[in-house]
């Protein structure tokens, strides 16, 4: 952002930030886990067939249409909380000060790995919501009375934004991990400074 | 022994470029760095590395990239997502289903805290061999201290809560046990307070990052 518009903020701190730790990846916490858990939960009710047997053996009951209850609540709130995940985001990467001069493991330099990051924030916000909706409809409407409640298809696209959370995340620790992006001692040794200081 | 206890920080930053340049309790030859007095298992590690690096079979490990990690990026931090968002989400699916009486809430809750059971277990590894090959400075130190033993402290206390919850759940109690709430609410404020502390060790100290692995390398302490 324009050096003399971040100096409005006045308060700063040394991370570019008005507080301590950046909020963004502590909620990227709460989406990931839910989705992943949500799309994982999903494939176990869909083999499930396969796997009585296992429970069984360990002694931990279990009935299909629980699995499937997972599968719906925790992508439910990774909906909700995914849009608080980009709002996050998108405050702290308009803080964002990197160095131009630093090339990533991926060889995209700082504003290249930001664009690509929000495109990205914004594309998986758009499909954890529209599969949310896809996920309703077979829970309520389609396939209510099935004992699958998911279609095959539907696996297949959790597996596919799996896909783009792994380029997405690697994007976002690049941000933070080399570009030193609102990492309290990287910016201070861009400084000059000593990370003992802290 | 002897050539052992020669073992001096700048020993081991000559002696190898990579593994070289780490300072803490060694388990091999007892060399404790000035500012290391503290119990980090986790340091333990690369000592290990290090020590059999120059003998066995672990010559072969691959070598450190500029995050000081035979991987491209840290993994702890991604499989901590499965700890921190199932934890937090069980919890409170059960204060949900506790007022609302929905007893699917409940079941959604206890696979989520069976997975956070599993995961926990699997950062806590993750956790040790990235700590250890984190050759945390001065100022770091004490959080990921603190940051170790209160996650391996989670490790049992998760543990316990998710058999407690066992049992709770082969009862078919139609509402769950206060005690039960009380400590799974208590269980989810010790997991803020963590991720909290590896936040610190992530963005504040900037653990694992090129900038500060460079100059740890080039002798920050």
């Amino acid at each position: 952002m324009n050096p003399e518009l971040l100096e409005q903020w006045g308060n700063l701190g040394i991370n570019g930030l008005p507080y301590q730790i950046p909020i963004h990846p502590n909620l990227v916490h709460l989406t990931l886990g839910l989705f992943i858990v949500a799309i994982a939960f999903d494939i176990v009710g869909v083999l499930f067939p396969v796997e009585k047997a296992v429970f069984k053996f360990l002694a931990i009951p279990v009935t299909r249409s629980a699995l499937f209850d997972v599968g719906w609540y925790n992508l439910l709130a990774s909906a909700i909380v995914t849009f608080f995940t980009v709002m996050a985001g998108v405050f702290e990467v308009a803080l964002a000060a990197p160095s131009a001069d630093v090339t990533s493991a991926w060889g995209l330099h700082a504003l290249e790995t930001m664009i690509l990051h929000g495109v990205g924030g914004v594309l998986i916000l758009t499909l954890i919501v529209g599969m949310t909706v896809w996920r309703g409809f077979q829970r309520y409407q389609w396939r209510k009375d099935m004992a699958r409640q998911v279609q095959w298809s539907y696996i297949a696209a959790g597996l596919f934004v799996f896909a783009l959370m792994f380029v997405q995340g690697t994007l976002g620790a690049h941000l933070g991990a080399e570009f030193g992006v609102h990492v309290t001692a990287d910016r201070m040794l861009q400084l000059g400074e000593n990370p003992n200081q802290l | 022994m002897a050539s052992v206890r020669n073992c001096k920080k700048e020993y081991f930053r000559t002696s190898q470029v990579y593994y070289s340049n780490f300072c803490s309790c060694c388990p091999l030859c007892f060399y404790t760095s000035s500012y290391q007095s503290s119990i980090v298992f986790g340091n333990t590690i690369p000592l290990f590395y290090w020590h059999y690096s120059k003998k066995s079979v672990f010559k072969y490990l691959p070598p450190l990239n500029e995050h000081n990690l035979p991987y491209p990026d840290t993994i702890h931090p991604i499989v901590v997502h499965f700890v921190i968002a199932m934890v937090l989400f069980a919890v409170f699916c059960d204060l949900i289903g506790y007022f609302t009486k929905n007893p699917k809430l409940y079941e959604v809750s206890w696979w989520n805290l069976a997975f956070a059971t599993v995961s926990i277990f699997i950062s806590i590894i993750f956790g040790q061999i990235e700590a250890g090959l984190a050759e945390p400075y001065a100022a770091s130190v004490s959080t990921l201290n603190v940051h170790t033993v209160l996650g391996w402290s989670l490790s049992g206390i998760l543990a316990i809560v998710t058999a407690w919850r066992y049992v709770i759940r082969l009862q078919e109690k139609p509402q769950l046990p206060i005690p039960y709430l009380a400590a799974s609410v208590l269980l989810a404020g010790l997991v803020c307070i963590q991720t909290y502390l590896g936040s610190l060790l992530v963005w504040v100290y900037g653990l694992h990052t090129i900038p500060v692995v460079d100059a740890i390398r080039g002798g920050l302490s």
